[in-house]
């Protein structure tokens, strides 16, 4: 079995949790394009499942009722899910607000309304934080009550504009969506680019928060950015504004090409880049 | 490797039958939970990373086309699920260790067939086997990271080894490990003649 020699060395961490959160993402994207790199991680997966006591898993109690519970506080029934795109924007049939709100689609994800509540909670209860860890310890519980708190809470949060904006962006990522395979439709990627064609706010904010990723590029990277329009440029560079999926396309045509790179991740959606001239 | 009777429940939750679904989650939910747990670092995102991985399972569902197992995707939804929470990732580590103190009772499986419930005990059991065969000091790395749930840099420490070791050590675990998945019918393999050619990324 031929591994590609670029990622081979990050497929163990990638199983084990040992990669930033941002290499992480880097190595999934890979997967869904490398079928080898893609069988040796399902393999290892496969091990894992299967390993001696992987059986005797100690499982928080009520599991999957409290899986069942977040399946039907759906409010889309399930036919009309499936006649739709993928990503159902759940958060806009409860909401009838602008489209511009593409990260309280996100928020209906409900994993990231137990994020939000835990983030939420020291913010807007006076800077109560052991809160948070009850909330925590919760989740399995609550979630079905946290999704309508949430979603309430983030509603309030939205004109904010909190210190913590970043973490609300982060929330509301693309990503946060529950990823599809790659044998499932394209619906993700479609939907991936309209949250981020759609997220002006959330741009915004990252930008305020502060933390935003960087890709820092040599002269000779230049045709390879001949695509985009810089948004800002002077004598000494030129500064572009790409999206994470561009990003991640343009670090691996600059790997190819053998130009060398600078990436300070933040995780942000969007990622600075700063050609030099 | 899908039993008849798992082959009927998804069906029928592609259909809409959560009964059925839930079913496939009391089949699949420890197992999820440990493949989240051994790649989160904490409890309660991996717990969160299983409940998300079965929430897009069942949204995902009606677009599966079985050209990879049932259990592959799924677990391909954990894996996901878990880079998309660490990515979320703030929690304070406070959280995690309240979490430790949870009850957790084991829940029934949903109930498989004599003969189904000894398949998953054979694939089990050649595991085991693999691994008792496994030269000791890929064996030893294995355990401490899929039983144990050791880190890489505690896994260094505990077998003064270095970084580098333990990662090749692993790696060479687990394609030793490969095979044996192989002979019982659960190697995911991309077509040979395509990709071994292939050059693959770059």
């Amino acid at each position: 079995m031929k591994y590609c020699e670029n990622f081979a060395a990050l497929l163990d961490p990638f199983v084990d949790g040992e990669l930033s959160p941002g290499e992480m993402a880097r190595v999934q994207a890979h997967l869904d394009e490398c079928p080898a790199c893609r069988a040796y991680v399902d393999d290892a997966l496969a091990i894992r499942a299967a390993f001696p006591d992987a059986e005797d898993t100690e499982l928080p109690d009520g599991f999957a009722e409290s899986v069942m519970a977040r399946i039907q506080a759906e409010a889309v029934p399930r036919a009309e899910a499936a006649s739709q795109t993928e990503a159902v924007p759940r958060a806009e049939t409860a909401h009838k607000k602008k489209p511009s709100r593409p990260w309280l689609k996100a928020l209906a994800s409900l994993a990231a309304c137990c994020a939000i509540v835990l983030l939420v909670g020291p913010l807007f209860s006076g800077g109560a934080k052991t809160e948070a860890p009850a909330a925590a310890a919760d989740t399995a519980a609550s979630t079905e009550r946290a999704m309508v708190s949430s979603e309430e809470a983030a509603e309030e949060a939205a004109p904010a504009e909190a210190p913590a904006a970043e973490t609300y962006y982060t929330a509301g990522t693309a990503e946060a969506e529950p990823q599809a395979p790659a044998a499932a439709a394209a619906g993700p990627e479609e939907d991936q680019a309209s949250f981020k064609a759609n997220s002006p706010d959330v741009q915004m904010q990252a930008a305020d928060g502060g933390s935003i990723s960087t890709l820092t590029l040599p002269p000779e990277a230049a045709s390879l950015l001949a695509d985009f329009a810089p948004v800002e440029e002077t004598d000494t560079e030129a500064r572009y504004e790409l999206t994470r999926q561009d990003c991640d396309v343009l670090t691996e045509s600059l790997t190819q090409a053998d130009i060398a790179f600078t990436l300070d991740d933040a995780d942000s959606d969007t990622v600075l880049v700063i050609l030099e001239k | 490797m899908m039993d008849r009777q798992e082959q009927n429940w998804i069906a029928a939750a592609q259909t809409g039958d959560q009964d059925a679904f839930e079913q496939l989650v009391r089949l699949y939910e420890k197992r999820v939970y440990a493949l989240t747990s051994r790649m989160c670092r904490n409890p309660a995102d991996a717990e969160e990373a299983a409940q998300e991985a079965f929430l897009a399972a069942w949204q995902g569902l009606p677009f599966f086309r079985g050209d990879a197992s049932f259990s592959t995707w799924l677990y391909r939804l954990a894996s996901n699920a878990c880079v998309d929470v660490l990515r979320r990732e703030v929690r304070h580590q406070a959280a995690a260790s309240l979490d430790d103190e949870d009850a957790a009772i084991d829940l029934p499986d949903g109930s498989l067939s004599p003969h189904d419930e000894a398949e998953r005990a054979e694939l089990r059991q050649h595991i085991e086997n693999g691994l008792a065969a496994l030269p000791p000091d890929y064996r030893q790395v294995l355990i401490l990271r899929e039983l144990h749930q050791r880190s890489y840099d505690e896994i260094a420490d505990i077998l003064s080894l270095d970084l580098g070791t333990v990662k090749s050590r692993i790696n060479r675990g687990r394609k030793r490990l490969r095979k044996i998945l192989l002979e019982s019918g659960n190697f995911s393999v991309p077509p040979a003649s395509k990709e071994s050619e292939k050059e693959g990324c770059k």
